[in-house]
């Protein structure tokens, strides 16, 4: 017979585990990728008409929306377009329209017409079409390595906050994404498949040995 | 033919060892590199160990190796670091290029940090050198390999580390308790799965050290304690402490304690024979003195601070100041109290010392749900009044001096990181404490749910009672693994 401290570590993992697995299924991840640049300050300023580029941006995993941080000066937030174009030749890849109205030091997501494909460079570019101003967050130059922004052809030291996103997927739909992005810039033995075993034996694997060392130690009789 | 068998006494806790070393080896190659704190600054000193045979320069104009930077800056981690708006590099691309930019590189490329920089220098390099001293054993091992190579052996090689702190806190409770291997079990088991224990030791960080060895000592503090004082067992003791001294800073805080424990041992041992029990503590101290002599000595003639720089805050100790400081830490702020900073939480102790002390991981950006941490907050609560209540059962006498040797041990650690803080913080030089200072305590929580669990006077609501545990401290860790693999990778 199990002994009563293998019984309530069973419970307890079981249902530990079960509202993890809950959460894993229900937490939808729209990440595709992003630059990693805090919004610190502002990055670009856009008046009425006014275009800012972030330029090349390497594109790991394919993306049809962009969320862009904006400051509007107080004001509800003009309309303006995030537009992609390829770095090498300024062909259009795809384009999105945010409406007007937005308030200020907000996030906004500005779905794409068409997804962009990865493994290309692409810049991407926020254009403003209203009447007011609009301030596009970001950091300093160095936070994207590899890449900066352009405002009216001429280079800025600063990168824009800007993060790709995807059709939305369950948190547990992309453990195999997740082990494959965790493989990179590991020891050379080291690929996806070491995750799989290490999630087999932290699920499977510990709690066996947990519960066989309960057991082993529930030999316990001295009040 | 007959297997391997461990013998029975000892099998609950081999079974959890394994079952520890899985869970650090998950953590040492989930996390990406750089992103533990201070982890640049710690494998930067021990690459300089390694490859200059000497420490971290005071002056010079390269902090760390030009291998270190390249790898660091195709990973992204400074972009990475506390910032929960980046992910670390996901490009095949990159990392093929890294791959390529690596191999290119001069053996000199691993030798050319000086420690010293522009940006203030490593602000590790004011650390003893003892744990990267160890650190070079993976490091050498894979000296063929690429930066990444030594870099996770040396994080695995470091979170075995947390299995020695586990066996030692096993034993700890085996001296008081020995015939109760359930809560020996248990006690062992808040060590190897504390998550942030668990997340730290497996970093590189000397921290995985002073833990274990903070570990051993409380174990020899209390068997010296309970048995009395013998030349083998305060030479030990002593040996512990200069292991953890020579570790970190953070280390002098066993040596109040360690000498209340050699005069309560040289008591306990001496009816009759006190001159020759006198003699028997000093001989010992040799064992923390010569070492931890040679250290200092060895620091000011090579004009190096001995302790750590944040201990060496200059501003001077203004007495109302500190106890409102202190007030404010632990209980809500007071009208006509100086308020602290901005930039400290509402109620620092429940930031720093709960959630920083069971989880928040990266540098800092990543924490347990809430939930987890109301439920390990009241467990750590009711232990230790369960573990107070205890002290005044069964053998009061030698509960009592136990208790007194771990509170003062307890007591001169956070009291010294409150001073250190003080100090920092009349300085305006911002918010020093966390939980993770706190982790070389995690014996005592252990035990304290050891002897909290004790209580319970019917064997079946004990074994409940270890079982929950147990299981709660394997949900919390693998919650740990969760959620930190999500913010990186998902």
């Amino acid at each position: 017979m199990r002994s009563w401290a293998v019984r309530s570590f069973l419970a307890v993992a079981a249902v530990g585990l079960v509202c993890l697995l809950v959460v894993a299924a229900t937490d939808e991840r729209d990440l595709a990728f992003t630059l990693g640049v805090a919004p610190g300050g502002v990055a670009a300023d856009l008046p009425p008409g006014g275009r800012a580029c972030q330029t090349p941006v390497a594109v790991p995993a394919a993306f049809d929306g962009v969320e862009v941080k904006l400051g509007t000066h107080r004001r509800p937030g003009p309309p303006f377009e995030v537009e992609v174009v390829a770095s090498d030749g300024g062909q259009t890849v795809a384009t999105g329209r945010a409406a007007a109205g937005y308030p200020d030091n907000t996030v906004v997501e500005v779905e794409l017409a068409r997804e962009v494909p990865a493994g290309s460079d692409v810049d991407v570019c926020v254009a403003n079409r209203g009447r007011g101003d609009l301030a596009v967050y970001g950091g300093p130059e160095l936070a994207k390595r590899g890449s900066g922004v352009r405002v009216g052809g001429n280079d800025v030291p600063t990168d824009m906050t800007l993060v790709f996103t995807r059709p939305g997927s369950s948190a547990a739909s992309l453990l195999p994404t997740v082990f494959d992005r965790a493989a990179l810039f590991r020891p050379g033995w080291v690929g996806a498949w070491v995750f799989w075993l290490l999630a087999g034996l932290v699920l499977l694997a510990v709690p066996g040995l947990l519960a066989g060392a309960l057991r082993s130690g529930n030999k316990d009789t001295r009040g | 033919m007959r297997g391997f068998r461990v013998g029975e006494p000892y099998r609950p806790l081999a079974l959890l060892l394994i079952a520890g070393a899985i869970v650090g080896i998950a953590w040492a190659l989930l996390v990406p590199a750089w992103q533990a704190p201070d982890e640049p600054a710690h494998f930067g000193y021990a690459q300089t160990l390694a490859e200059q045979g000497r420490l971290p320069a005071a002056e010079g104009d390269k902090r760390f190796s030009t291998e270190q930077e390249l790898a660091a800056e195709a990973v992204e981690s400074d972009q990475l670091a506390a910032n929960p708006l980046a992910r670390p590099e996901w490009s095949e691309e990159e990392y093929e290029r890294w791959r390529a930019q690596q191999a290119a590189l001069d053996p000199g490329d691993r030798a050319d940090g000086d420690g010293a920089g522009p940006e203030g220098g490593n602000s590790a390099r004011t650390n003893p050198p003892l744990y990267y001293a160890y650190e070079l054993v993976p490091y050498y091992v894979a000296s063929a390999g690429d930066l990444f190579d030594r870099y996770y052996l040396m994080r695995i090689w470091s979170a075995l580390l947390l299995l020695v702190a586990a066996a030692a806190t096993w034993a700890l409770v085996r001296e008081l308790a020995p015939n109760r291997p359930l809560l020996q079990l248990v006690a062992a088991a808040v060590v190897a799965l504390q998550p942030m224990a668990a997340f730290v030791g497996s970093s590189i960080n000397p921290d995985a050290l002073l833990v274990a060895s903070f570990a051993v000592a409380l174990w020899l503090g209390v068997r010296v304690i309970c048995r009395g004082l013998t030349l083998a067992a305060g030479t030990a003791l002593c040996a512990a402490t200069a292991v953890a001294i020579l570790t970190k800073a953070t280390g002098y805080a066993l040596v109040p304690g360690v000498l209340l424990a050699l005069g309560l041992g040289a008591w306990r041992a001496g009816v009759g024979a006190r001159v020759g029990s006198l003699a028997r503590a000093a001989l010992p101290l040799l064992a923390l003195a010569v070492p931890v002599g040679a250290w200092l000595v060895y620091a000011r003639a090579s004009s190096r601070p001995a302790v750590n720089q944040v201990a060496a805050a200059d501003a001077g100790i203004d007495h109302p100041g500190l106890f409102s400081y202190i007030w404010q830490f632990y209980l809500p702020h007071l009208p006509g109290q100086l308020p602290l900073p901005t930039n400290y939480p509402s109620l620092p102790a429940l930031e720093f010392w709960l959630k920083g002390f069971w989880g928040k991981f990266g540098w800092l950006e990543i924490e347990l749900p809430n939930a987890l941490f109301a439920v390990l907050g009241t467990v750590t609560a009711l232990a230790l009044i369960g573990a107070l209540v205890r002290v005044f059962r069964g053998d009061r006498g030698r509960n009592l001096r136990v208790a007194a040797f771990l509170a003062l041990v307890a007591a001169t650690l956070v009291g010294g990181l409150h001073l250190t803080e003080y100090r920092i913080l009349a300085g305006e030089n911002g918010v020093f404490n966390q939980g993770r200072y706190l982790l070389p305590l995690v014996p005592v929580v252990g035990l304290a749910c050891a002897a909290a669990l004790s209580l319970l006077t019917r064997e079946r609501w004990r074994a409940v009672g270890a079982g929950a545990l147990v299981g709660l401290l394997f949900v919390a860790q693998v919650t740990a693994l969760a959620v930190v693999g999500a913010r990186f990778y998902a």
